[in-house]
């Protein structure tokens, strides 16, 4: 087996500190090139935060996962150590979009198995904040939504590209500010865009016998 | 409120409510992958790169839904203030946000009624890629512990990384050039029986070319 390198965290001296995190370093005895890891109570700080973006981002059904997901994050923050993305790997904001990566791949895995449906993919907190012992969903509701999405879908498909781009950011949720800052358009274009393309969408949806 | 402007905002929230939910669908081969999206949604991405992303997800429902879980975590870039004129914006249109978030929530407590799927005998589980490597054994002696997967095209390197349940790190591997590893006893010191070893390995490819493997669970006995 040759070309290998082994570090034992425990054995290795601090020798710097990056984002509030403990770093041990060692150098690679062939090419000298350094391989920083957390160590100790560094370690048991990042992989504390890492489990809170974790928790941050996963679904309430993916709850018991939790864990799993984070060793996951882990890994990917220590495989990240090597590539000179230290500093970034170690920030708040950055953990966060690792635990976003993390949990969005283990949700289309899911996906593609067909064990989960688009409805339960949204955020903890909001998820939470309706709680257990919210009303039970009517299935009725589910296949008119899932038939008028897909409606909606071939609509938005007919519009010019500028207005379904800004219909499409205005219908995720986003402010007509956030949408612009998107597309890097104007304020006032966005909104332009936008007003035109829900009339379109709506006279779409109309001839389809969908009457927003 | 009148009757009609009730039944008005009940028809737009279904309308918002089925664009957040629509039908199933599954991921596709070109869905951006999720760092993609994120910096789609963080302004990281040039602008021109960022409409890609949006015209994407305007046909592609599992990336509309994972673009919305970044937009609540991420820090979304605003631009200068604008006023709506007047008249232009309805109530529905406010109401989109919230209750596609309700009617999503909701649909998450249907599932969780639903009996809980198989799961594969492995503890810690990464998305790993198609055609990725297969690790074993489940249970090895601290004193003869050969961590063995499966070996990629001639000319592969490995990399392994073999961890503690609590994230204590055990060893770091580059440049493996066999499918295998001998941990040392040593690396085992004050593991008793029972311990659980948990590895990962990436298998890297003549052209550079990375695949994950899932994250393996080993047992010492
Ligand atoms: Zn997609």
């Amino acid at each position: 087996m040759g070309g290998n390198r082994a570090c034992a965290a425990s054995e290795n001296a601090v020798d710097k500190k990056r984002g509030g995190y403990d770093v041990c370093s060692m150098a690679n005895p062939l090419d000298t090139a350094m391989v920083a890891l957390p160590c100790d109570a560094g370690y048991e700080t990042l992989r504390q935060d890492l489990a809170r973006a974790v928790t941050r981002v996963c679904p309430p059904w993916l709850a018991d996962q939790v864990d799993d997901l984070t060793h996951v994050a882990m890994m990917r923050v220590m495989k990240l150590a090597p590539r000179g993305d230290r500093d970034r790997a170690l920030s708040r904001g950055y953990l966060t979009k690792v635990a976003y990566t993390t949990v969005v791949d283990e949700i289309r895995r899911r996906r593609r198995r067909r064990e989960v449906s688009l409805e339960d993919n949204c955020g903890a907190s909001e998820a939470r904040g309706h709680g257990f012992g919210a009303p039970p969903i009517d299935p009725e509701q589910i296949a008119s939504g899932r038939e008028i999405g897909a409606q909606i879908g071939d609509c938005l498909a007919r519009l010019s590209d500028s207005r379904r781009l800004a219909v499409t950011l205005h219908l995720q949720g986003h402010t007509l500010r956030q949408s612009a800052a998107l597309l890097g358009w104007t304020a006032k274009r966005t909104e332009n865009l936008i007003y035109r393309g829900l009339a379109d969408l709506r006279k779409c949806l109309a001839a389809k016998g969908i009457s927003p | 409120m009148s009757s009609n402007h009730a039944q008005g905002t009940r028809d737009s929230d279904r309308l918002s409510a089925a664009f957040a939910a629509s039908e199933r669908a599954a991921p596709r081969a070109d869905c951006p992958q999720p760092d993609e999206l994120w910096a789609a949604v963080s302004g990281e991405l040039a602008a021109g790169s960022r409409r890609a992303v949006v015209r994407h997800i305007a046909e592609c429902r599992s990336c509309a839904a994972d673009w919305r879980l970044a937009a609540q975590l991420a820090p979304v870039p605003s631009a200068a203030p604008v006023t709506a004129p007047s008249g232009q914006r309805k109530p529905w249109r406010l109401a989109v946000p919230a209750f596609a978030l309700v009617f999503a929530c909701v649909a998450v407590f249907a599932h969780l009624r639903r009996p809980p799927s198989p799961t594969v005998p492995v503890a810690y589980r990464t998305p790993a890629s198609q055609g990725s490597p297969h690790g074993q054994p489940a249970r090895c002696a601290a004193v003869d512990c050969v961590l063995r997967w499966t070996a990629g095209p001639r000319g592969t390197r490995y990399r392994l990384r073999i961890t503690t349940p609590d994230l204590r790190v055990l060893a770091v591997l580059d440049d493996l050039e066999s499918p295998q590893y001998s941990v040392p006893p040593e690396q085992l010191t004050g593991m008793t029986a029972g311990s659980v070893l948990l590895w990962q390995v990436d298998r890297v490819d003549a052209d550079g070319q990375v695949v994950s493997s899932a994250t393996f669970k080993t047992t010492l006995e």
